[in-house]
């Protein structure tokens, strides 16, 4: 045996991958050479001190989540050997993205805040009672302290008439003066971005956030996304339903370049995005119908994380119907820009609320479309100007898509 | 995976039993942080089960579950390293090099002083090996898996498989080396000329 057929063999010799006679022979070359013997010496030192490394703890967590998700998939399979029913969705989607859509829910779930155990809670669900939303007379709405008074009766208790919160409502006195008015296509959102799409965890959960509970009661918030998913989410609905936030209390912390990346690696999301209001869009819209049918759980929740990239979504959510068909699309962007929007059965955007805050506050925009496709825009900003930041393309239409889309990070649009 | 893609859950669960820790201790390895190695995990397990109806029975159930994980992983990596020479200033949203997170990722007082010396040198040596090289350590090293499944796994014909093991052999050796876990190429004549219960690894 040469000595190269003898080195090229000893990785073999050490993982046992040689048979007996091949074994032999190797061995026998290395009574023989003491080059090939030095060789296999040093392999052997090197296997052995790379052996000393500990194994990483077992997961713990998770494995409930998983196997709901295994039972429901499996559920679903018995219903329709051939996959799901899907209705206009499934048309363009296949049944295993369709999943992936509730499996990337679940993995969310399950990895917003790995603290407390949350899958033992899975198992036995806590009573909706036990899962208090923050008071609201608590600002439940994030609103971050140094928020600038943007409606005209800041001033009064926060925790407003569902009415005076309402942007899209007909013109009322105590409306901010600030508030812009304009009638025309925005220019930016006129043609369809399909890589900038939706996110945010369910509202609900996301308050609890804001309001700054202790990990048990978000990993109850954990608990109740996932049982958003599993089940029906109805326990949690009349409460969401009974808040009466306003929009513009919503607005966002700073979005902040220097935000520690540790937070994020520990929570999966920075902590101060700002966060969907649950009831913020304008009298006899879509828009309130569809929050209507969320807050009555008729409407489930899908999500998907992305890592934060510049120009990129961090977190989407989607309210899906029963026939499969994505109704609102949250995206909680990399910049620290909200972005809600709410679409017909068709697809097609109505309206939308972006919230963000730019170096003179934050901002609101509220955008309605028109049936012809023509938009009606409101601005409110703490300056009583439009923001002066490039706002993220709307996605006009096929919010499915959307929704399954990458990040949308600037990188990935250069050409 | 047979029962399960007949429906019955209980098997799933068999599965996540026996399987869990592997896939979730070789995404670890293969990426060095625990966070990571958790999503991809789960996000292993859930693709396992959206793709049950098309497991055949003629796969080894670890070798595809590994194959998976381990596409999800090099995905990932292939993201993030995008990422990284396209921005320069990655560094607020990714998060430091794997070495420094490995490094700052040294284990607690219980571990023991000598582990806790020990172990971050190993695992930023692991680090630093090209992903090919990597996966295929970690498979055949941590995970138990024979070359050729290995190879099958990382879709790379076994003889490739095989040199790139032995060039991770090679730098995990340079690098344990230039650590002083092990030790050095001018005193490797002594280190050899010491009577082999003495050549084993430092324990």
């Amino acid at each position: 045996m040469t000595h190269e057929a003898c080195r090229e063999r000893l990785v073999d010799l050490a993982y046992g991958e040689l048979s007996r006679r091949e074994a032999a022979e190797v061995e026998r070359h290395l009574a023989e050479c003491q080059a090939c013997r030095a060789e296999r010496d040093r392999l052997e030192a090197t296997v052995g001190a790379m052996r000393q490394l500990e194994a990483p703890p077992a997961p713990e967590r998770g494995g409930a989540v998983l196997v709901a998700a295994a039972r429901r998939a499996a559920g679903e399979r018995r219903r329709d050997s051939f996959g799901l029913a899907l209705g206009g969705f499934g048309a363009r989607i296949a049944a295993g993205t369709a999943f992936a859509l509730v499996a990337a829910f679940l993995l969310v779930s399950v990895r917003r805040d790995r603290l407390p155990p949350a899958e033992d809670i899975l198992r036995a669900p806590a009573p909706a009672a036990s899962r208090q939303p923050p008071p609201v007379a608590s600002a439940p709405m994030s609103a971050p302290a140094e928020s600038p008074p943007l409606r005209a009766g800041a001033g009064a208790p926060p925790s407003p008439a569902p009415a005076a919160a309402q942007p899209g409502a007909s013109p009322r006195a105590e409306r901010p003066a600030q508030e812009l008015r304009k009638k025309a296509r925005a220019p930016e959102s006129a043609a369809p971005d399909r890589t900038a799409s939706l996110s945010a965890p369910p509202a609900a959960a996301l308050r609890r956030e804001e309001a700054g509970e202790a990990a048990p009661a978000r990993a109850a918030g954990d608990v109740a996304s996932a049982e958003a998913e599993i089940g029906p989410r109805a326990k949690s609905a009349p409460r969401r339903a009974a808040e009466a936030p306003s929009f513009l209390a919503g607005a966002p912390a700073a979005p902040s370049a220097s935000e520690p990346s540790k937070a994020r690696a520990e929570t999966g999301a920075p902590s101060q995005r700002p966060r969907p209001a649950p009831v913020p869009v304008g009298a006899g819209s879509s828009a309130r119908e569809i929050e209507r049918r969320h807050a009555a759980g008729e409407l489930s929740d899908a999500q998907k994380r992305f890592e934060p990239c510049p120009g990129g979504d961090v977190r989407r959510t989607a309210w899906i119907d029963r026939q499969q068909r994505v109704l609102k699309l949250v995206r909680e962007r990399a910049d620290g820009v909200l972005v809600e929007e709410w679409f017909n059965e068709a697809g097609r955007l109505r309206e939308a609320l972006l919230r963000g805050r730019s170096a003179s506050g934050p901002w609101v925009r509220h955008v309605t479309i028109g049936e012809d496709g023509e938009e009606e825009v409101q601005d409110a900003t703490s300056s009583g100007l439009a923001p002066e930041v490039p706002l993220p393309a709307l996605v006009r239409r096929d919010p499915v898509t959307a929704f399954f889309s990458g990040p949308g990070c600037d990188s990935a649009k250069r050409p | 995976m047979r029962r399960y893609q007949a429906g019955d859950v209980g098997a799933f669960e068999d599965l996540l039993r026996r399987h869990r820790t592997a896939i979730h201790a070789f995404l670890h390895r293969l990426t060095g942080d625990a966070a990571r190695a958790e999503d991809l995990a789960q996000e292993t397990w859930l693709k396992i089960v959206a793709a049950a109806p098309r497991w055949q029975r003629r796969a080894r159930f670890t070798s595809w579950a590994f194959s998976i994980a381990r596409n999800l992983a090099v995905d990932e990596a292939r993201r993030a390293a995008h990422r990284a020479t396209d921005s320069l200033d990655a560094s607020p949203l990714g998060g430091a090099p794997l070495v420094e997170r490995l490094a700052a990722d040294a284990p607690g007082p219980d571990r023991g002083a000598e582990s806790a010396f020990l172990r971050p040198k190993l695992e930023a040596a692991l680090a630093a090996l090209p992903m090919e090289q990597r996966e295929v350590f970690v498979l055949r090293e941590y995970a138990g898996v024979p070359f050729a499944e290995i190879a099958e796994i990382t879709d790379a014909p076994v003889p490739t498989v095989k040199s790139r093991m032995r060039y991770a052999l090679e730098a995990l050796r340079a690098e344990l080396t230039r650590r002083g876990v092990l030790p050095d190429e001018v005193a490797g004549d002594a280190w050899n000329a010491l009577p082999a219960d003495a050549r084993r690894a430092p324990r």
